[in-house]
């Protein structure tokens, strides 16, 4: 009976613990809940965590990385919403519409790809492309945009994406 | 790959991603990703002359290309990386993680 007992607490006690969800924190404002990985591995400026069959990358959107050669500084939430508004570009000089917008198609940016919501303050975008099975999360914070890609499914993409929270 | 089709990638990378690849290893999986980079971009006509089609689904190109090949690729898109990162800037973009995980041996 005992044995019996110290099985299921085992198994009840794995189960929690593959289910439990970490937290990546983003900023004073905000973080995210995500699964517990296999593995996380940090890059001189990216964080990659990693599952079985599906990965995710987190880092500041930084047009240098972006770009090596295009000065985008300064103004990075205008790239990344004529990226996913396509009205938006009719304001920019051409180079910068043209940009946005081959951008745009890279990611597999169409009406039916994305999606943009709200946490707080904070304005998301997401993407994914069903094609190349790829993803990417814009979050506008308050002082920085961060970017995550992920490659996998639009349903892991959406469990980063609805577990962004406010802290 | 020997030293010098090593830094022929190293190169090509560097203007695309930046001093960061200077750290990464030039591995099959690095050569791999590039070369599905370019052959998938299919934007640049000048550097498409150096993709052989069709290639069979799931071979490695590093293993498939012959050597010379190969070589001729990597010497082509170092010389030209000037021109080509403009056409494929917007597709490398999209592969940046799974570089990064090459990198790392994921």
């Amino acid at each position: 009976m005992e044995n019996i007992l110290k099985a299921v607490l085992i198994t009840i006690s794995l189960f929690i613990s593959s289910a439990f969800a970490d937290n990546l924190v983003l900023s004073t404002k905000l973080r995210i809940e995500y699964p517990t990985p296999l593995l996380i591995s940090h890059g001189s400026t990216d964080l990659i965590v990693k599952y079985k069959d599906w990965t995710f990358m987190h880092e500041v959107f930084n047009t240098k990385n972006f770009y090596p050669q295009i000065d985008l500084t300064g103004v990075e939430r205008d790239f990344v919403r004529a990226m996913f508004d396509s009205k938006s570009r009719s304001k920019w000089p051409g180079w910068f519409a043209a940009l946005s917008k081959d951008q745009a198609e890279a990611f597999g940016i169409t009406p039916n790809s994305t999606n943009r919501f709200k946490i707080g303050n904070a304005e998301i975008f997401t993407v994914h492309d069903k094609k190349s099975n790829k993803g990417q999360i814009f979050i506008f914070d308050e002082l920085v945009v961060h970017q995550i890609a992920i490659l996998g499914t639009k349903e892991q993409l959406d469990t980063i994406a609805h577990n962004i929270k406010e802290r | 790959m020997n030293l010098l089709e090593r830094q022929d990638l190293k190169d090509f990378l560097v203007s695309l991603y930046g001093n960061k690849v200077k750290g990464w290893p030039m591995n099959e999986q690095i050569f791999n990703l590039t070369y599905k980079l370019v052959a998938e971009s299919g934007l640049c006509s000048g550097m498409m002359d150096f993709v052989p089609r069709p290639m069979p689904y799931g071979v490695s190109p590093l293993r498939y290309l012959k050597k010379e090949l190969r070589g001729i690729f990597l010497r082509t898109i170092r010389q030209n990386k000037d021109q080509y990162i403009i056409c494929i800037k917007h597709a490398a973009r999209n592969m940046r993680a799974e570089f990064e995980l090459a990198a790392r041996g994921f």
